[in-house]
Parts: structure tokens; sequence; C-alpha cells
């Protein structure tokens, strides 16, 4: 099972090879639509999510989990516990 | 139907429009979202706004009234659902005007597009303006249909990015139409086997036929704006 630091580590390495933003520009505290240019770029992160996770993510989700670091939360407790 | 040419949208620009213009045009509550919105998306935010409000005026005007000006137009804007709008002026019943007047709103890259339509009979809009890009495979498979990704692989890449902009741009202006955004999946609206057949057609929502009308155009520079009317 991976720990939060390491969830972290790999979602913000989704979002800066997705984006195409350097990871230093991206902490726990910056907004997902923040850090998306447009809704292709959204939906690009997702298809990511999708693709490392096996989480089907809406982009409701998206929006409502706001920050990384409630996707960080968020893929934990979907994916890693039980 | 109705409302086939470009007329019945309002597309600006921001080499058109200085920032401190639009700026000034905001009201208190628009101001206070504005300060909200991040840094590199304040222009086109400020776009956005300003192509709705010219929509709106073109709307007033075709009612007869011409007084109205971009400041007494309040856009508000929800997550995920379309905007709205109130007009910031008494001196005549511009509710009367406007009850059912239905608003849809996108920019991109400083480009915005928007139109305003009577919602009379339930009737609603949905626009999108996208900057013709390249997609990766994955993402267009993503938003895809079947048929329309194996329609799409057989293209050259330069028909390829043209394609599968204007399929996203309809199918997100379908979405908004809707007033779902991408709350659900584009690939889950079919677009018609010929896109360049422009008025009253069929989309599908997964696998039902539902009447719609569509229209859409490339701007000189680039740009893919759709219209859809459901």
């Amino acid at each position: 099972m991976k720990n939060y630091q390491q969830i972290k580590d790999e979602v913000i390495k989704i979002i800066s090879d997705t984006l195409n933003i350097s990871h230093m520009e991206i902490s726990e505290k910056s907004s997902i639509s923040d850090l998306s240019e447009d809704s292709i770029h959204l939906f690009g992160l997702l298809i990511a999510f999708e693709k490392t996770y096996g989480i089907e993510t809406t982009y409701e989700d998206i929006v409502r989990l706001h920050s990384v670091g409630d996707i960080v939360e968020y893929v934990q407790r979907v994916k890693f516990t039980a | 139907m109705f409302f086939l040419s470009e007329n019945r949208l309002t597309v600006v620009r921001d080499t058109e429009f200085l920032v401190s213009d639009m700026y000034n045009d905001l009201t208190p509550y628009e101001a206070g979202k504005y300060q909200m919105v991040s840094d590199s998306k304040k222009n086109n935010w400020l776009l956005g706004r300003f192509a709705a409000k010219g929509a709106i005026i073109k709307y007033v005007k075709n009612a007869g009234l011409v007084n109205l000006q971009y400041s007494d137009i309040e856009i508000r804007s929800g997550n995920n659902k379309p905007p709205t709008f109130l007009i910031k002026k008494n001196d005549i019943d511009y509710e009367s005007i406007i009850k059912n007047a239905r608003l849809s709103l996108s920019h991109s890259k400083g480009v915005a597009v928007a139109q305003v339509i009577s919602g009379e009979f339930g009737v609603r809009p949905g626009v999108d303006v996208e900057k013709i890009r390249t997609f990766s495979d994955e993402i267009i498979k993503g938003f895809c249909t079947d048929e329309e990704y194996l329609k799409l692989k057989n293209l050259s890449s330069v028909d390829l990015n043209h394609e599968a902009t204007l399929y996203w741009c309809l199918k997100e202006s379908y979405l908004k139409a809707l007033g779902v955004g991408l709350c659900l999946n584009p690939k889950y609206i079919g677009l018609p086997e010929d896109v360049s057949l422009l008025g009253d057609i069929y989309f599908t929502v997964k696998g039902t036929p539902v009447a719609t009308n569509m229209y859409w155009t490339v701007l000189e520079d680039g740009y893919i704006i759709a219209s859809i009317i459901i």
C-alpha cells in the first residue's frame, strides 16, 4: 500500500506531465481548475487518473475535490483503503 | 429551424478591447468574482463576461430596447451550471423581456463567444470555442464513441487536429445545452455521421437519438466555434 507522500508525488507527476507544468509549480494547495488551462486539459487529467489508478473520475469530482491535496486524499481513500 | 447563421453568436477577441475598459464595466459582484479568478485566467474571464453582455444587449435590442449598457448587466455563473444574468437597471421592465432568456458562453486563449436565445418551450443553447490543437490518442479515445474514433484514426494529422477539435467543440456545446457540462462524459454524446451538415440534425445521448440544431464555423486564425440548440 502506498503512503500519502508516495501518492502525492505520483499525482503531482501526473498533473505535471499531463498539463505540461513544472512540478515545482504544483503544491498540495494548488487548485486543479487553476492549473488546467481549459476543459480539454482538465479532461486529459481525468483520462490520466483513470489510466494510472483505474478510477473513473468525473469532471464534477475534480471540481469538487478542488485542490491537489484533495485528489491525493481521494486516491488514497478510494484506491488504497480497503 | 432557426438561428442558422453567425448572427446567432457574439464573438469577441482580446485584441478588440482594453482590459481596463472591460474591468470598468463589471458590477461590484462581478468585480468580487474577478478577484478570485487566477491571474492567468483573468483576461479570458473578462472577455467571456464581455461577450455575454454583448449577446444580452443584442437580444434586448431585438426586443426594441437600445439603451442598455455593459455595466447595467450582471453575469452570474455557478460551478458546472449554465450562467444566468440580471439587468441592474429599472427604468423599464426588463424582467419581462429577459425572463425566458437563456445564456451560454465560452472562452479560449483570447477569444470568447456567447449566445442568448429565448428559452420558451424549454429551448436551451450551448456554445464552445477552442483553438485547433493536437490531441493525444488517449484523449480522442476518451471523448469519442468507437465509430467516431475509427473515423478520426483514418485522417491525416492536419485533418485530425481540425476534426478532433470540432468533435470536442460540438460535444462540449451539447453538454452545456443539456446543462450538465463535463459531468457527463462526452463519449456518451454521439455526433451526426456528417458533421458538415448544419441546421436541424440528430445527435445521440447514450445511443438515443435527440433532435438538435447545430452550427459551427472556423475563424481565420484557427479557432472553431460551435453552437448547439436543443
